[in-house]
């Protein structure tokens, strides 16, 4: 036993000392990776900072300096506001969907052949194509052959313009958001709970815990980390949010379904104002990265407590 | 192990029959829409028909393939050097290149288009993989 320890603690020295020596050879594995980096991401953005501050259509030689006018017309402008808003709205649907998702991860815990069939219904949505998730939901919305229409026709109630109503379509849209969208926190509540030490539910119930207070003081919190990261994917893709709602309404009607990189695109390949656009991508890229950073010091914050 | 009522077992089984059934009608409407008349089952056929498509399936096994390679390259040597190695700047670095996840690619198509065609890339599958590849290496890093 004495000559184990001893072994042991020797073993432990030299790995100890070998992880602490700084290996110069790090950067050459960083190398390519950072060459990448560098070169598509780094680049790309500092340009794109410098665009942001020019006014340029795209083809002509000239960037007219422009300074800071891009950035103080996008804060007034009333599209910049209505996409936020729209991405607000992606992100209660987001929501919904983790709820959901949850749920059915819950429901669908014991292995049976059943769950497995819905489990892939279910999922299936998230491995198609976003263009043909909405090129079909496009026809489904359709407002005189869409079948749900038809069936608001059969039971005799009002039809919609899902699509063409203003105040109606960016609900068309998050729905659709859902039905795509559910599938992914699904799984990944699947696999966090199945990766619960059972012992701990078991200790609950043997306390006296019934099913509904198990779930939400044993569940609930110990999948907090699982929340956190899908509330974080989620307020990315929601703000980034592009091709389902290009394809199902090009933004329209009236930009009541834009998002900002619609809208960016849009000023870019429609309008030519490069300038413009640039400029709305840097904010989005700044809305990022603040989100992103607030809601890690949120996490901070509450592990500390 | 979990015993269950067998109330609570037959409300769930509804439960998830009736939302599986509304889940899939979407995807059952694709495919009714895809043989439905005029056409019927010639829409496949023209599909299966069609000159282009061997060469757009070509396109995208080598442009994947190109990515798949290149980002498991870069991504597997700078995943070492980030666990198993000590250096100067590691965290900053490693949160530098996760910064990469949260830009928005509208950010990037304007300047990306100008590079990729300074390099004279343009219209080449290099031109495809190279930034697609830069994009994934922080994803398959972490």
């Amino acid at each position: 036993m004495a000559v184990n320890a001893k072994r042991l603690e020797r073993v432990g020295r030299v790995t100890s000392t070998y992880r602490r020596k700084v290996k110069w050879s790090a950067y050459l594995y960083l190398l390519p990776a950072f060459l990448l980096f560098g070169v598509f991401v780094v680049y790309p953005v500092v340009f794109n900072l410098v665009l942001s501050l020019n006014r340029w259509n795209g083809t002509g030689p000239a960037w007219i300096w422009a300074g800071l006018d891009n950035f103080v017309r996008l804060f007034k402008d009333r599209v910049v506001s209505v996409s936020l808003r729209n991405s607000a709205i992606f992100v209660l649907g987001h929501l919904v969907s983790m709820a959901l998702g949850l749920i059915l991860a819950v429901l669908l815990k014991p292995p049976s052949r059943g769950h497995s069939i819905v489990r892939t219904v279910i999922f299936l949505p998230a491995v198609l194509a976003p263009t043909i998730v909405a090129v079909t939901w496009n026809t489904i919305y359709n407002t005189s052959l869409g079948p749900l229409n038809a069936i608001l026709r059969a039971l005799s109630l009002g039809t919609q313009d899902w699509l063409g109503n203003p105040q109606l379509a960016i609900w068309s849209v998050a729905f659709v958001g859902i039905w795509a969208g559910l599938g992914f926190p699904m799984i990944i509540y699947l696999a966090s709970l199945q990766s619960i030490n059972p012992d701990i539910s078991g200790a609950a119930r043997v306390d006296g815990a019934n099913r509904i207070q198990e779930f939400r003081f044993i569940t609930l919190p110990l999948l907090r980390n699982t929340h956190l990261v899908l509330l974080m994917l989620g307020v990315i893709a929601a703000v980034q949010a592009f091709d389902v709602p290009y394809v199902l309404t090009n933004g329209g009607p009236f930009n009541a379904t834009s998002t900002l990189t619609i809208y960016t695109y849009k000023s870019v390949v429609s309008l030519s104002d490069f300038g413009y656009g640039a400029a709305l991508s840097q904010f989005t890229l700044a809305l990022l990265v603040i989100l992103t950073l607030a809601q890690r010091f949120f996490l901070r914050e509450r592990e500390a407590n | 192990m979990q015993r269950r009522g067998r109330f609570t077992v037959s409300l769930s089984a509804v439960f998830l029959m009736i939302f599986t059934v509304i889940f899939f009608l979407p995807v059952i409407h694709g495919l009714s829409r895809s043989v439905s008349p005029p056409n019927g089952i010639d829409n496949y056929l023209r599909v299966l028909q069609d000159q282009r498509l061997p060469r757009y399936f070509i396109n995208s096994v080598i442009v994947s393939g190109g990515i798949i390679g290149l980002t498991m390259f870069s991504s597997t040597l700078a995943g070492y050097a980030f666990s198993k190695l000590e250096f100067p700047f590691k965290n900053v670095l490693f949160y530098v290149l996760l910064i990469t996840l949260l830009v928005p690619f509208s950010t990037l198509i304007v300047p990306l288009f100008l590079l990729v065609r300074g390099l004279g890339l343009y219209n080449s599958y290099l031109g495809l993989i190279l930034p697609q590849a830069a994009f994934a290496v922080p994803f398959f890093t972490v």
